[in-house]
């Protein structure tokens, strides 16, 4: 029996160490040596048609396949793309795209007004029933050919985010021969003019993108790009250390210090125009009293959460959205004042274990249950009696969005994907918007946000925003908490990976040495 | 036998008709809507409608669910509101790496679970048992996830021996088949234990030790072949149990399997996807039943089939 039993383990071990040795110390992952970059993101892409797409890891992939009348560069400016100069008339209702003449789509067709105008016509017509649809039929009324290579938007009002709209990942101009051919399989197999074209995509394992020699704006560097999708936060961080990986997104926050200590790797932290913030249900008694909302705001400790919890991968909010937004202004931020806080509840008549009802999502954004916990806490340290109910993503997207829903407080999270105030505040607290879960309703915060989507001077917008973010913070629909950052996990032998602040990983300009 | 076969096989669809509509309620009762999962969370209201509608999911329930049967009876399991695909497609593609997972974790269950339980079972209560029946209490009480972490972490994150995940090549099945097959051994080798030492005390045991017969003999062809009924029951459920925990370890060791796709699709309630990859796991599992009841014969030559 003993020597079964050692025969079992000794050929175990020689199994085991067979198979270690054909991969020696390096790991699994550096077959494609320098020429193949592995990104390990936490789930997959759903479709590769830029205008259905409403996934970040989606409008990453399309980022490599597609290319946009303008884009974004490096510091999140606007900057030419396939459009080499643009204007707007007088009254604003018109803007006049000069398209590049040397771009051709990966199919060999050339990117010319024809194409732009196929592509924004397919998502203005709603029979579609395109993801986007109201993204872009919002505002433009209709498309017009000036000339080959001259193309003109029509506005339906003068809109001031309109360019960057364009600039929007779900902007990508798709070959109008693979949209005919293809039709609703487009999504499976698309045709842009960005420098990497798809190779293959094997569901749930790899999604393979392979160089575009004939790019116009010259061959890109790496000629492989695969996305791995890694559910587990944990693994992904191995697979970096491991080099499986040569970047990966997000890191998790328990991760990170353990990763900076690993010369072999850099952990890249940029800023985001996501924020993370509490919705107080304004419809209900007693926080339909702003000196309520303002009295939950001075007590929670914000800076703890930030320092703490989040590991410093964030930052207090010191308005209701964050610097990286077109039209920021810092109105600053409720501080930490217990004290104040018991003082305004008792002003406003609030006695003290007054219950309070407060929803969290787990795992949907960075800490999010921690955080909430910690914020249970809070509230409970100035008298509240706090009811912690956690959801499932899913189940809580549900039941925050019922008319009957009865919470008080909800853990909300919104990254306006266009960069610009109008997004980061219309869809969020204008009357009626469809999230907005404060069931917040001020005639004059509605009247500013309405000027500021129509008007088209920069600095008459800039200065509605400002008037509006005072007024934000005045009336306190939400508690304020935080602007997050974006973690990003790379080997340090590869470089030019960075993110736009709209939570976008820009592979492009990749070069691994 | 094989009118049994038969029988057996048609008593398979009544239960899929029970799966189908347990599945059916169970998961149009959880709260969540996919077209708005699928629209996105800045989807206007418009947009999540446009998608509600692109989906079919306007339909009354009893009419969804008349059309999914229709499809079922066509062989169509539907196609996957999230990925657009056809269900089938997206099980056919990754149901190997879940059957490969749990056949060298079946594997390694009953290599290691059916020794330690004759290693235990020939020595009762000796200090040999009692190493082996803690090493077993331990293997059930960790959770699977807990022992793939620690896996990778020692064979993939120090070694660097073998890889932390995906399902690329038989290598990348090993880590995640002994977290699987070694919790599952356990249960395996304190049932064998007790069946063995029930059969070892029988008269036909002792009769053959009188008789001379070598102990590895009377252990392997006496002993071990009447305690076989009970060990096959557990390793037919056992085998349902694997399929189970490829769920959890599919997760952890990014494995594009099944499991890791069920979870995936409940995380987006994509309705068909869900129901057809369930039924699809509950059919293996009344065949896998349907197998092991059919063993009973060929070990015992007193079961026998009418």
């Amino acid at each position: 029996m003993k020597r079964w039993l050692s025969t079992m383990l000794l050929s175990l071990t020689l199994v085991v160490s067979a198979c270690g040795g054909t991969s020696g110390t390096s790991g699994a992952g550096t077959e494609g040596g320098a020429q193949e970059l592995v990104v390990a993101f936490s789930t997959e892409p759903v479709t590769l048609d830029p205008q259905d797409t409403s996934d970040g890891i989606s409008n990453n992939a399309n980022e490599l396949l597609f290319d946009k009348l303008v884009t974004l560069d490096k510091n999140n400016e606007i900057v030419p793309q396939l459009a080499k100069e643009w204007s707007t008339s007088e009254d604003g209702k018109k803007m006049t795209f000069k398209l590049r003449e040397d771009a051709k789509f990966q199919d060999g067709t050339p990117v010319n007004a024809e194409a732009v105008k196929y592509t924004f016509d397919r998502v203005l017509n709603k029979e579609n029933k395109l993801a986007r649809y109201s993204l872009y039929a919002e505002f433009i009324d209709k498309v017009t050919v000036d000339s080959e290579y001259q193309v003109s938007f029509q506005l339906k009002f003068p809109f001031g985010p309109a360019l960057i709209s364009f600039a929007h990942t779900n902007g990508g101009i798709h070959s109008p021969k693979n949209l005919q051919e293809k039709g609703k399989d487009v999504g499976k197999s698309p045709v842009g003019s960005g420098p990497y074209k798809l190779k293959e995509w094997i569901p749930g394992t790899k999604m393979v993108f392979e160089a575009n020699e004939a790019y116009w704006g010259g061959a890109p560097k790496i000629k492989t790009i695969v996305f791995k999708p890694v559910t587990e936060n944990s693994a992904r961080s191995i697979m970096l250390e491991t080099g499986e990986a040569d970047v990966i997104v997000p890191v998790v926050t328990s991760d990170v210090e353990r990763l900076k200590g690993n010369d072999k790797l850099k952990v890249q932290t940029e800023p985001s125009s996501r924020n993370l913030y509490i919705s107080i249900n304004t419809s209900k008694a007693p926080f339909d009293n702003a000196k309520v909302r303002q009295a939950l705001n001075y007590a929670v400790d914000k800076e703890t959460i930030a320092s703490k919890i989040m590991a410093g991968q964030a930052k207090v909010l010191d308005a209701a959205f964050g610097e990286k937004i077109w039209g920021h202004t810092s109105v600053g931020a409720y501080p930490y004042d217990p004290e104040k806080a018991k003082q305004l509840l008792a002003e406003a008549g609030i006695q003290p274990g007054t219950t309070i009802r407060l929803w969290t999502p787990e795992g949907r954004y960075l800490m999010d249950r921690q955080i909430a916990e910690f914020i249970q806490g809070n509230l409970q340290a100035v008298g509240f009696n706090v009811v912690f109910q956690k959801w499932e993503w899913g189940a809580f997207q549900e039941a925050i969005k019922s008319p009957n829903a009865e919470f008080d407080l909800a853990v909300n999270s919104w990254g306006a994907s266009t960069n610009d105030a109008d997004w980061a505040l219309r869809p969020i607290l204008k009357t009626g918007g469809a999230s907005n879960y404060a069931k917040y309703s001020n005639p004059k915060l509605d009247e500013l946000i309405d000027k500021g989507m129509k008007a088209s001077d920069p600095d008459e917008r800039k200065k509605l925003y400002s008037e509006a973010l005072a007024l934000i913070k005045e009336e306190a629909p939400w508690i304020f908490l935080l602007e997050y950052k974006q973690t990003s996990g790379v080997r340090s032998n590869v470089e030019g990976v960075y993110s736009w602040s709209n939570e976008r990983l820009i592979l492009r300009d990749a070069v691994k040495k | 036998m094989l009118s049994y076969i038969l029988k057996r096989l048609l008593q398979m669809i009544p239960t899929l008709i029970g799966v189908s509509i347990a599945t059916f309620v169970l998961i149009h009762s959880v709260p969540g809507d996919p077209a708005r999962m699928i629209a996105g969370n800045e989807a206007s209201e418009e947009e999540v409608a446009l998608v509600r509608d692109r989906l079919g999911l306007n339909e009354p329930l009893h009419v969804q669910y008349g059309q999914y049967v229709m499809g079922l009876a066509k062989g169509d399991l539907g196609t996957s509101l999230r990925s657009d695909r056809p269900v089938l497609d997206e099980i056919v593609s990754r149901f190997p790496t879940t059957l490969m997972l749990t056949c060298v974790s079946m594997i390694v269950m009953v290599g290691v679970g059916l020794l330690a339980g004759i290693l235990s079972a020939t020595k009762p209560n000796s200090k040999r048992d009692n190493a082996t029946m803690m090493f077993s209490l331990f293997g059930i009480s960790m959770p699977i996830f807990w022992l793939g972490l620690m896996l990778i972490l020692l064979f993939s994150y120090y070694l660097q021996w073998l890889p932390s995940g995906g399902s690329d090549g038989f290598r990348s099945f090993i880590l995640p088949a002994l977290a699987l097959g070694l919790s599952s051994s356990a249960i395996l080798a304190r049932l064998s234990r007790s069946s063995i030492l029930e059969v070892i005390h029988q008269d036909f045991v002792r009769t053959a030790r009188a008789k001379g017969v070598k102990e590895k003999w009377v252990i392997y062809k006496h002993t071990l072949k009447n305690a076989l009924i009970p060990i096959i029951t557990i390793v037919g459920l056992e085998f349902g149990h694997l399929l189970g925990g490829a769920v959890l370890t599919e997760t952890v060791f990014s494995m594009n399997g099944i499991g890791r796709f069920i979870i995936q699709s409940i995380q987006f309630r994509d309705y068909p996807a869900i129901q057809g990859s369930i039924l699809f796991v509950a059919a293996i599992f009344v065949i896998v039943n349907l197998i092991v009841d059919l063993c009973y014969s060929l070990v015992d030559p007193r079961v026998r089939y009418e």
